[in-house]
């Protein structure tokens, strides 16, 4: 019996991965059709495999929607882990002001050093932001003893902070508006096959840590007494969340800027789908992330042709209402 | 008494409480193995506070606790958790656990989170599953059993850990009379057949005359008094620590104590 | 609930309101010259003085009362429209946490106008107020229900509203993009009085004093507002009637003041606990020390964003956004303290 009821969960779980893999393929086909020039179907298969449109295909079109999928699969595996640790189910680093933090942070970071050092500084500025919002976070959250609506609502007041501070920096340097406005709102324009190789070894250099701490985020939903009984360190099992949340967090801040709402609606959905068992829930989240930016991407270039609305407003404006949806249906639980 | 010389967990000049206040001061206390011990004591005297920190949740201000003649406070807690388990007042689970993934979570002090269940650990899982009575519903969520059958539930984990001696705070409370005597009579077939040391804080006097082989009275910032229930249970000993009027005369059925409060003493 | 507030802010005991009332007039007629003085040409104080008294055609003259004079009176008004509202909405839902902005009033003007805005170009001026007086009621509607649900507590309606004026914001966003008008984004996200003009002022003024005056007079009825249903109707007060009432002073003040200054945040949220902490929990006080602590805080904000990125100007919106969201972290401090 315990085997059917753990494979049927397994099974569950397999087809809603598998359902979400099948249409972010779809979304990143159609998604490389569309561009000024427009292409078929078979014409984008062609150029991805060096055919007549490979420059535009592979240069263009391929960053995009890979850097899509794979920032949104990070947001969507950071929602979890906070979620997780936190045990606190708006604890997204979206809502609660890390990725503003983070964007700050590389909007400073590219201001102050010198272009030829950008590749490196703005990535350093990016963790830097994302870790200082985090423990602010987590300062300020611990001492109002850790209401579920009072931590989100200290995030998003943080994130309100880093948000006019950004843009107080954008009014004293007006030329570099352009690029804070991408780090504000989030956007995946101009992905190049250089984001998506810096992308991919960050993801590959924390898969061992993601590894590890999905292995442990079970545990989280534990209370503290009860780790401490079963020889588990709560600061240690709970920094260890926060830390891999934050660095994936840092990482798609990296590349697509401060993206709204995704790590709060990727792990939700991807929980009544499949439920919150962290094997279940961890890659079901990343791909729903992936899934979501994805489409918000598309929609965000369709909607207002010949204009482009950048994905992270899209995001926004999808992933917002949920989060009200989801305040409504916690209203009166918890605390 | 030679209780000390039976005592894998003891403490010794133990000062409990927060930062400015004091609680409990200059505790030495003694549990004796394979026995059930109750701690008993008014609302805010300190007795979870002492049994969470007997359970190293909580730091003492001074003195120590010795697990097996060791400081606690040295050791590291994992292999604390291979002899000693707690059971917190009210825990918290993970959203959607089934019965069994919780019991399993016991066996993480014994291997890990990084190495996979073994043959081994699941016959231990299910030995404990079995002895709390929950053959039946191991693949039901924790949040659609009865009150009592969540209890067992958390005593399945900590059985599952394989400990010794097992801490278990107010397991009691929140539960009607047939779940309290549920979870106390599984506690008491526990000692009798497992030989497991039990330490619980209950709030009901005639629950620890009636289950616990030993009773720690907690009042006064200290441990006011610790014997058996037939020695301890006395009218002047409830007046002192609950400021209760009581008779105490043998329980029709089995001869234990049982108090009867009288009035409350302003 | 907003009743133990005031008592229980005033534990130092009260100050008085007529002393704090001129401290903040005097502070208010020093940002008001500084105003007019600062800037890229700098006025002396006296030739400012001297020109606000006796204009004599001169540039500086017409500096002083064509750009700069409109856009104090502008903040002043906008100021004392933010301040009464966020008075009245905190004393309406009892949460203290309750703003125009916080319950996303504000964005929800701003959007209607830039909506109306992309089908109708040609409105202008007074036109926008009514589109802002249609998306703030809309908004108002919606806050108002899910308080009345009675299932959530202070702090997740303050969430909502927040996640309402997120969303909404994420929504003007994508329709100025999407028409190529992104260089409004910043005046219609965080609010700016940059460029004012005395028209704007003719606009708001007759909102204002009309908003103010209705909150003066029913001023006393709020008192007994702020009290829990019950006993406001143990004491024969219509609370239904007083609760709407107050409902469309918020909608005309926070309305108007968005459409010509845009969603300034943070005004409204902090004044009343400015007033509040210094004199108490009498409403007429409050309404009247309001309608001054907000001029005095969006004049001084507009001089900060002005003197801080010197030349360039600072949108008064982001200004108060810096000096609000610290302050909001400190009201849900205290909040938790209670």
């Amino acid at each position: 019996m315990s085997a059917s009821v753990t494979n049927r969960a397994d099974l569950r779980a397999f087809s809603a991965g598998m359902i979400a893999l099948a249409v972010i393929l779809a979304i990143a086909v159609l998604g490389m059709t569309i561009g000024a020039v427009t292409l078929s179907v078979s014409q984008v298969v062609d150029g991805l495999a060096g055919g007549k449109s490979a420059f535009i295909v592979t240069q263009y079109r391929a960053p995009r929607v890979v850097i899509s999928i794979l920032a949104g699969a990070s947001f969507g595996m950071a929602g979890v882990f906070l979620q997780g640790a936190l045990r606190n189910p708006l604890a997204s680093p979206d809502v609660v002001g890390i990725t503003k933090c983070a964007g700050l942070g590389a909007f400073l970071a590219g201001l102050v050093s010198p272009p030829a050092l950008a590749i490196w500084s703005i990535p350093a500025g990016v963790v830097a932001g994302a870790v200082v919002g985090a423990m602010m976070l987590l300062t300020i959250g611990r001492s109002f003893g850790g209401g579920i609506a009072a931590l989100a609502l200290v995030g998003v007041a943080i994130g309100l902070f880093g948000q006019a501070l950004m843009q107080y920096v954008m009014v004293l340097f007006p030329t570099r508006a352009d690029q804070s406005m991408i780090w504000l709102a989030g956007s995946v324009y101009g992905s190049t096959g250089a984001k998506v190789m810096a992308l991919s070894l960050w993801l590959v250099l924390c898969l061992p840590l993601v590894f590890i701490a999905g292995l442990r985020l079970d545990a989280g939903g534990f209370g503290d007494e009860t780790l401490i009984s079963l020889g588990i360190l709560p600061g240690r099992l709970r920094g260890g969340l926060i830390t891999v949340s934050v660095l994936l967090t840092a990482g798609a801040v990296a590349s697509v800027g401060s993206m709204g709402f995704l790590g709060l609606l990727a792990p939700h959905a991807a929980r009544l789908l499949v439920g919150a068992r962290a094997r279940h829930l961890l890659p079901v989240s990343a791909l729903i992330g992936a899934l979501t930016l994805s489409a918000a991407d598309l929609i965000g270039r369709v909607i207002a042709l010949p204009n482009e609305i950048p994905a992270g407003i899209v995001a926004a404006v999808i992933g917002g209402p949920y989060l009200i949806f989801l305040l409504i249906k916690e209203a009166g639980r918890h605390d | 008494m030679t209780e000390a010389s039976h005592s894998r967990l003891s403490s010794k000049d133990l000062s409990l409480g927060y930062a400015t206040t004091k609680i409990l001061e200059h505790v030495d206390i003694a549990i004796p193995d394979g026995k059930i011990t109750a701690m008993i004591g008014a609302n805010g005297s300190g007795k979870s506070t002492l049994l969470k920190t007997l359970g190293r949740i909580l730091q003492p201000i001074d003195g120590t606790v010795l697990l097996d003649g060791r400081a606690i406070a040295g050791l590291p807690s994992r292999d604390i958790a291979r002899t000693l388990a707690l059971l917190p007042q009210s825990p918290v689970s993970p959203d959607g656990l089934t019965v069994r993934q919780l019991c399993r979570f016991g066996r993480h002090p014994h291997k890990g989170m990084l190495t996979r269940t073994t043959r081994h650990d699941e016959e231990i899982v299910e030995q404990a599953l079995a002895a709390t009575g929950l053959s039946d519903l191991t693949e039901r969520p924790l949040d659609r059993l009865s009150g009592g059958q969540r209890q067992r539930a958390w005593i399945a984990m900590a059985l599952a850990q394989e400990t010794p001696i097992l801490l278990l705070d107010e397991p009691t409370t929140y539960l009607d009379i047939a779940h309290q005597l549920e979870v106390l009579n599984l506690l008491r077939d526990l000692n009798r057949t497992q030989g497991r040391t039990i330490v619980m804080v209950v709030h009901d006097l005639n629950h620890a005359a009636q289950y616990a082989d030993h009773i720690v009275a907690v009042a006064n910032g200290g441990i006011h008094a610790a014997g058996r229930p037939v020695d301890l249970l006395t009218p002047d000993l409830i007046r002192t620590v609950f400021d209760v009027d009581a008779m105490v005369i043998p329980h029709p059925a089995d001869g234990t104590p049982l108090c009867l409060p009288l009035s409350i003493d302003f | 609930m907003a009743a133990s507030i005031a008592k229980s802010e005033t534990r130092n005991g009260p100050v008085n309101p007529i002393a704090v009332g001129a401290v903040f007039l005097v502070l208010l007629a020093i940002a008001i010259v500084a105003g007019i003085t600062f800037g890229v040409s700098n006025l002396p104080v006296s030739r400012a003085l001297n020109l606000l008294f006796s204009p004599d055609g001169s540039a500086d003259s017409a500096l002083v009362w064509d750009v700069r004079l409109p856009r104090a009176m502008l903040a002043i008004a906008v100021g004392t429209n933010l301040a009464i509202a966020g008075v009245l909405i905190q004393t309406l839902t009892r949460n203290p946490l309750a703003s125009p902005q916080t319950f996303g009033i504000n964005a929800g003007a701003s959007l209607v106008i830039v909506v109306c805005l992309i089908f109708w170009p040609e409105i202008r001026g007074a036109g926008m107020v009514w589109p802002a007086f249609a998306g703030a009621a809309t908004i108002g509607f919606a806050m108002w229900a899910l308080a009345a649900s009675g299932t959530m507590n202070d702090m997740k309606l303050a969430l909502a509203g927040i996640s309402i004026q997120l969303v909404l914001a994420a929504l003007v966003q994508a329709i100025l993009i999407a028409n190529n008008t992104a260089q409004d984004i910043v005046y219609w996200l965080a609010g700016s009085i940059n460029g004012a003009q005395w028209s704007k002022v003719w606009i708001i003024l007759p909102f204002t004093l009309t908003g103010a005056a209705a909150a003066l007079i029913a001023g006393r009825h709020f008192d007994i507002l702020a009290l829990d249903e019950t006993t406001g109707l143990s004491l024969g007060q219509n609370a239904k009637r007083v609760g709407g009432l107050a409902a469309i002073i918020i909608v005309i003040l926070a309305g108007s003041a968005v459409a010509v200054s845009g969603p300034i945040g943070f005004i409204g949220l902090l004044v009343p606990h400015i007033v509040r902490r210094l004199v108490g929990g009498d409403h007429m006080a409050v309404i009247i020390l309001s309608a001054i602590c907000g001029p005095l805080l969006l004049n001084s904000a507009d001089l900060i964003g002005r003197m801080t990125a010197f030349p360039a100007e600072t949108p008064v919106g982001i200004v108060t956004a810096l000096i609000g969201a610290p302050a909001f972290l400190m009201i849900l401090w205290r909040q938790r303290v209670r």
